[in-house]
Formats: structure tokens, sequence, C-alpha cells
């Protein structure tokens, strides 16, 4: 081994690593600088073998009145598009979807980016939204205890605080269940 | 199996009873030949001791992890990761070759994890694929600057994954190809191994990505475009053998392998031409394993047999026989070959 070679594995390790914590650094600042908005989860299945212990989050809602639901799954001309939201009271909800974000913000904000999927009956549609977040991952005990507490009867509000950025990317920002929140931050767990 | 210094001593003592060589000259022959390096048993246990040391670190850790705040679980793989580069670094100054060369290996597993831990730690949603292919350049990287065919292996490994998590791309074989150019360089067999392998898969990957696919006869062209492409890499690689190029023989092999995989490919699919397909394939077998006992090639050889037996197997399923009567001509196979072998060996002892 030369000399030199030494020097260039430290350069390049060094020069991977910086690359990590500045994918994570912009993440962070991403999700401090977005738009915060709370979406309403429906179903759980907090472990997973192979990926640790996580919350599975699906953005299911009932569709909003007036809204283009006329199949069920996925029209092909929905994918890559904006997705509109507006505040309901406690929650954001799908106020509508457009190709572009400028047409997507006239319906309501704030927008990003994501797929509406029409789910349940034509009488009783349901909107799923894809914005490319599919789970919350946690500690075991705290896996299991936001397991214990959405499995209890009666009507729980389950909610995700999603940021949304400039770029219309959504990132976690936390979960909320009965008014409990368990946010992302660097020295949680 | 006796070393080769083992093999030596006993040949020279034979020419020197036969007076081929004088008795003289036998410790001066002998100590030219180095003695084969041995683990002494304290080296050994030292050895033992720091593998327990690692894997009790590594319990301790996966016991806390849940208790460790974000920041700390991501220090710690960042300092697991250059923990290994650097170890490698050290190792490579002090002239250790292979101890730099595997903890670059294990340095370039350990980024492609933090990738992949990292989106876990912060719930950063990211796509497997950019993931993959992003823990394989990192790989690629390390193999370069150190000179590693470890980290070149776990490179390819890497972007193969990424190859085939959806959507299918083709970055696999170019990247088989540029490992073939560094296993030439790096007098590498081991990445010659990885590189030979990659280039089929690779193949494979792009025929998915690039060529358009039309149904079963569509798959058996591929099939059959890839069988020939891989057959002519692996006549350049005998050519290459044939001038003492570094790795050139593994590529060799491997290549006929995949050329006899693919062939087999082309008509698993579809009804068509399957009797003109099964007797081809049955005569590229066996003369692949002509052409494996000519040039002394076990990998060949071996490519030849195995593409022997899946035609036999498929021409006897093409003719509907059942299990028991495939045991059965089998069986009667090895025999005739046994007896043919027993009656050579008896003319060639006379």
């Amino acid at each position: 081994m030369t000399r030199m070679r030494p020097w260039l594995i430290i350069g390049a390790a060094l020069l991977l690593a910086a690359a990590l914590i500045l994918l994570v650094l912009r993440e962070y600042q991403a999700r401090q600088a977005g738009t915060e908005v709370a979406l309403r989860v429906q179903q759980v299945d907090p472990r997973s073998l192979l990926s640790g212990h996580y919350v599975q989050l699906n953005f299911i809602d009932a569709a909003p009145a007036g809204f283009d639901c006329d199949g069920i799954g996925l029209k092909p001309d929905q994918t890559r598009s904006w997705i509109a939201l507006r505040w309901n009271g406690d929650h954001h909800v799908l106020a509508g979807w457009a190709k572009t974000s400028a047409a997507a913000a006239k319906l309501g904000t704030p927008v990003l980016r994501g797929d509406v999927l029409c789910l349940g009956s034509t009488e009783a549609p349901q909107v799923e939204m894809k914005i490319g977040i599919d789970r919350f991952h946690a500690a075991q005990k705290e896996a299991e205890a936001l397991e214990a507490l959405m499995r209890r009867p009666g009507d729980h509000a389950v909610l995700a605080l999603v940021s949304v950025g400039q770029d219309g990317r959504a990132r976690l920002a936390g979960l909320k269940v009965d008014g409990r929140e368990t946010r992302l931050d660097w020295f949680g767990r | 199996m006796a070393g080769y210094r083992e093999r030596l001593t006993a040949d020279l003592d034979l020419w020197i009873a036969a007076g081929l060589a004088p008795a003289g000259n036998r410790e001066a022959m002998l100590a030219m030949v180095a003695h084969p390096r041995r683990t002494d048993a304290a080296t050994a246990l030292v050895l033992i001791g720091a593998l327990l040391v690692g894997a009790a670190i590594i319990a301790l850790v996966a016991a806390n992890w849940d208790g460790l705040p974000r920041l700390a679980r991501f220090g710690l793989l960042i300092a697991a990761f250059l923990g290994a580069s650097g170890g490698a670094a050290l190792a490579g100054s002090r002239g250790r070759l292979n101890a730099a060369n595997a903890l670059l290996a294990v340095a370039a597993a350990l980024y492609a994890a933090t990738i992949g831990l990292t989106g876990q730690i912060f719930d950063i949603a990211g796509d497997p694929k950019t993931a993959a292919m992003g823990a394989g350049l990192a790989a690629g990287l390390l193999s370069l600057v150190g000179r590693s065919s470890g980290a070149a292996i776990a490179a390819l490994v890497l972007i193969g994954f990424g190859d085939f998590a959806a959507p299918t791309s083709g970055w696999l074989l170019l990247a088989g190809l540029t490992a073939v150019v560094a296993a030439r360089c790096w007098r590498s067999i081991p990445l010659a191994h990885g590189a030979g392998i990659a280039v089929i898969v690779g193949l494979a990957a792009a025929q998915m990505t690039f060529v358009p696919d039309h149904g079963t006869h569509g798959l058996q062209e591929r099939a059959l475009v890839a069988s020939a492409l891989l057959a002519m890499a692996a006549l350049g690689g005998r050519w290459l053998r044939g001038r003492e190029e570094p790795g050139a023989g593994v590529l060799y092999g491997w290549w006929v392998w995949g050329a006899l995989w693919a062939f087999a490919a082309a008509g698993l699919s579809g009804e068509d031409l399957r009797l003109v397909h099964r007797s081809l394939w049955l005569l590229i077998a066996g003369g692949v394993i002509a052409l494996g006992r000519h040039d002394r090639h076990a990998l060949v050889t071996a490519a030849g047999v195995a593409a022997l037996i899946g035609a036999v197997a498929a021409v006897m399923f093409d003719l509907g026989l059942d299990l028991v009567y495939a045991a059965a001509v089998f069986g009667l196979a090895a025999l005739a070959a046994l007896i043919a072998g027993w009656i050579l060996r008896r003319r060639s002892a006379a």
C-alpha cells in the first residue's frame, strides 16, 4: 500500500460520514421550517421483526363532499399530483387534488406532493392520501404503549404531525394520540 | 491436503533416490520454499478474544439501543463506520493488506447499514432504490481509494439490490464491467468471481430495463441474446486465460455458466421449437464438458455437467416421464458411465 493510500481512505470515510450528517441536518432543517399539519391516521401494526418497532400510518379519512371519487382505486392521471388540505376543527382534511401546485392551492392550503386513493363504497367513499410517509419508528416500550392506547375501546383521535416543506414534500414530525404528543427530536428516543 | 512444501519434499526425496538430483542440494532447494504460514495457539486465542469482545459490545449496544437518544444512536453508527475505515487505513499503513481489505469491506457494510438505520432513527422517508445505490456508490469509493476487493464486492451486491428495486435499472452491468477491469489491475481472484457473476446478473437487469417486454417470445429472445453475448464474453475470457491474464480463467468459467443458464431459460417458457432447443442444449452441454476437460478448467466442466443434467431432466419432463422412470434413467446412465470409466482405467493400466 502506498503512503498516500491510508490518507485517501481516511479522506473518503470522512467525506461519506459528512454526507450522511449533512443529509440528516438538511432533513431536520426542512422539517423545522415546514408548515405543520395534523392528519388523521387509521390502523396500527406496531411491530416488524425486520424493521424494528413502528406504528404503521395510513392517512384515511372520509372523502370531502363533492369530491370526484367515481371509481375505486388510484386513477392513472392522479399519480405525482398535488394534494390540497384544509383545517377541519382539530385536524387537516383533504380539500382536493390537482396536477400542479398552483391549481391545488386554489382548493386549499397548504399543498403537498402525493396521490389520492379512493376506498370504500361509492355511497360512503373514503380517501387515502399517499404522501411518502408510511411509518413512525418508536422504541419498543413506546410502540407498545401507543398500541395499547389505540386499542382501548372508544373512538381515539390518532393524528400524525406532518411538516410540509417549501418543496411540497411531507416529513414526519411526530404523533399525537388522544392529546399525547410524541415528537421527533435529537435527544428523544 | 499436503501443502506445496510437503509435496516438494516428498518429490525431492524420490528424485534424489533415483539419482536425478544431488543429495547435497536438498536442504538448499527446500530452503528456497517458504514454510506455510501457521497460526499459533496464542494468536488464535487473541483472535477469539477479539471476536468475543466485539460480540459483547454489539450485544451491549443492542440491549440498550431503544434506550439511547436518537443522536447517540446516530453517533454510534458513524463512529463504528469511521472506526472500521480508520482501522483499515492503519492496517494498510503497516503493510497488513488482508486486514485492510477486510476492514474496508466491513466499513462498506456498516455504511450501508447506517444509511438504512439513519432513515429509521430520524424517520426520514426515502426510497429503497436510492438508499441501496447510495450505499453501493459509497462502497465503490472505499474500494477504489483502498484498493479493496472486499469493498468492491460489497458495492456490486448493493448496486445489484438497487437495480432490482422498482423501477429496475441497468447500473450493475456497468459496475460489473468496471469490476472486471479492477480485478485484472489488482490481480484479485475474489473480485474476478464477483465481477463475473455481476456481469451475468447485470445483463439480466439491463435487459429487463432497456428491452421492451413482448411476452413469452420476448423473454425467449432476450434469453437467447443474453446467452450469445455471454458465450462471446466467455470466448474472450478463454483467449485472455491463454495469455495468462490474471482472473481471466475465473471470468471464463462464470460466463460459460451464465451462457448455459440463459440458453436453458430461453426454452423454458414456450412450446415453439422445443425439440430444436432441447437437442441444441444436449449438444452444447456435451461440447462444454469436452471444452472444460480440454482446457483443464473445473468450473467450465462443472457447468457442462450441470447443463447436461438440466437438459436430460427437461427432456424427460417434456416426455411426461414420472420420477420413478427418471430415477431409473439416471441410474442406468450413471452405471454406464462408471463401467466405461472402469474399462478405460483398466486399459490405461495395461
